[in-house]
């Protein structure tokens, strides 16, 4: 067996980190910036510019490396005013849900629930999505978004009252 | 004040079920306690857009050839860069050539020629292949979807459509072949088309439709190009589904309904403005509809 190797310039180890990171990249950077198509076009670019490097970054490095080139392009973009469309609102699916608890009552309130999300200011948008759509622990949207555990409780608590208020007065 | 006022973690840590079964059986119980859980549950109803990965990783490998040539060029003098472009142009067009099949993506339209310097317009969502290694002994070129094929004169091949063989000999002349049915439009010279049981010739100015092996439509035309060429789509009797198919090979859109109504439809639609599209093919036919714009999705209402 060969041992893991020191960089990221091997076509399949590229491709493996491709399929794991780029649905949660996308993710992270659509719950941020709130641009669909951009977040995928940044992912596409943030990841020739590791292929590029490909010498340079350790395989353990590549996801961090990652975010930040993706985040530094969408803040380019911010700069240069192209993110025009900056508008959030999830798809609802009620096909696969397991909890017994979901009543046809759940199904209004998930459609109002995708378009309030849209007006929660960002940091509390990130943490609320990432936790319950993506499945994402405290410890890791932390480590993510470089704050406390502590911090994102608090954005998850502000979240929830927030969303309560917006989703009363649909 | 209750607790979650007063604590602002209290809220997070109840939603990561870190609370203790009694705080949590005591803050559920209350009216607003219910209100969050019903929020929570609701939030499992969310779902992304979906994600084709594959498809997207397949373009970074596209993107990745690409500026291969380009970081090649920068380094170079500028007459070298004139050489390199060439070089490289001549490499595309080679590979354009050898490759032997060329397909379309959704609202992308592609030139190809031909060995023998005939021209092939494809239409989006369509695929065209041909031996381009032996095309002076097979000169048979497949096509799944719509071309517009200006064809050198002298020269002669065979489009195989699904439904029918079209022969052609020094014209131009458009094939749309994307379900059961087989439509062919000759603009200038004179076509062969040939299936099971049909075997017509097509002047210029001439189309002819077939479905199941039979004739439905003959007729004439005054274009000298196909409308899609200039980035119109344009359908005459066909049904609602077809329409709604020509519909999503030019722009991404999801089509949602129960039942799509037995109508025909003969009309037109522009292929830069996918709302006005909508509604061009979807009015006249009074269907009630709505399309939303961010999830591209389009709902025929029952």
């Amino acid at each position: 067996m060969p041992k893991e190797s020191n960089n990221v310039c091997e076509e399949s180890l590229f491709e493996q980190l491709f399929m794991k990171l780029a649905p949660e990249l996308r993710s992270f950077l659509y719950y941020k910036f709130r641009d669909l198509e951009h977040a995928e076009d940044i992912i596409q670019e943030a990841f020739v510019i590791l292929w590029k490097n490909c010498l340079k970054v350790l395989p353990s490095m590549a996801k961090s490396y990652l975010y930040k080139v993706s985040q530094n392009q969408f803040l380019k973009l911010l700069d240069k005013d192209k993110v025009r469309q900056k508008h959030l609102e999830l798809q609802t699916d009620f096909n696969n849900i397991e909890d017994p608890d979901f009543e046809l009552r759940h199904q209004e309130l998930s459609q109002q629930l995708s378009k309030a999300i849209d007006q929660l200011p960002d940091g509390q948008r990130e943490v609320f999505l990432l936790n319950r759509v993506d499945g994402r622990t405290y410890k890791e949207i932390a480590e993510q978004l470089e704050i406390s555990v502590k911090a994102v409780e608090k954005r998850m608590s502000q979240a929830l009252i927030k969303l309560r208020v917006i989703c009363k007065n649909i | 004040m209750s607790i979650w006022e007063e604590d602002d973690t209290f809220l997070g840590r109840w939603a990561n079920n870190e609370l203790t079964n009694e705080e949590r059986a005591e803050f559920e119980a209350s009216p607003e306690g219910r209100e969050f859980l019903d929020l929570l549950i609701a939030s499992k109803g969310l779902k992304l857009p979906p994600y084709d990965a594959k498809a997207h990783f397949e373009k970074v490998k596209y993107s990745l050839n690409q500026s291969k040539q380009g970081k090649a060029r920068s380094l170079q003098p500028v007459w070298t860069v004139a050489v390199a472009a060439v070089v490289a142009l001549i490499i595309t067009f080679y590979f354009l050539l050898s490759g032997t099949s060329v397909s379309t993506g959704i609202g992308e339209q592609k030139i190809v020629w031909l060995p023998d310097s005939s021209k092939v317009t494809l239409h989006s969502t369509s695929y065209l292949a041909y031996d381009e290694s032996d095309w002076q002994n097979h000169r048979e070129l497949e096509l799944d979807g719509e071309a517009f094929f200006e064809v050198k004169k002298g020269s002669r091949f065979e489009v195989n459509a699904e439904n029918g063989v079209i022969a052609v000999l020094g014209t131009s002349f458009n094939v749309k072949s994307r379900s059961s049915r087989l439509d062919v439009t000759c603009y200038t010279g004179l076509v062969n088309v040939k299936t099971n049981t049909v075997d017509q010739n097509i002047r210029a100015s001439e189309f002819l439709s077939i479905e199941e092996d039979a004739v439905i439509d003959k007729g004439t035309h005054t274009l000298s190009v196909p409308s899609w060429q200039n980035g119109i789509s344009t359908l005459k009797d066909v049904t609602l589904k077809e329409a709604l198919d020509e519909l999503q090979c030019v722009y991404k859109i999801k089509v949602v309904a129960k039942e799509v109504p037995d109508l025909k439809y003969t009309g037109s639609f522009p292929h830069d403005d996918v709302e006005v599209a909508i509604k061009l093919v979807l009015e006249p036919l009074d269907i009630e509809y709505s399309y939303d714009s961010n999830l591209q999705v389009l709902t025929l209402d029952d």
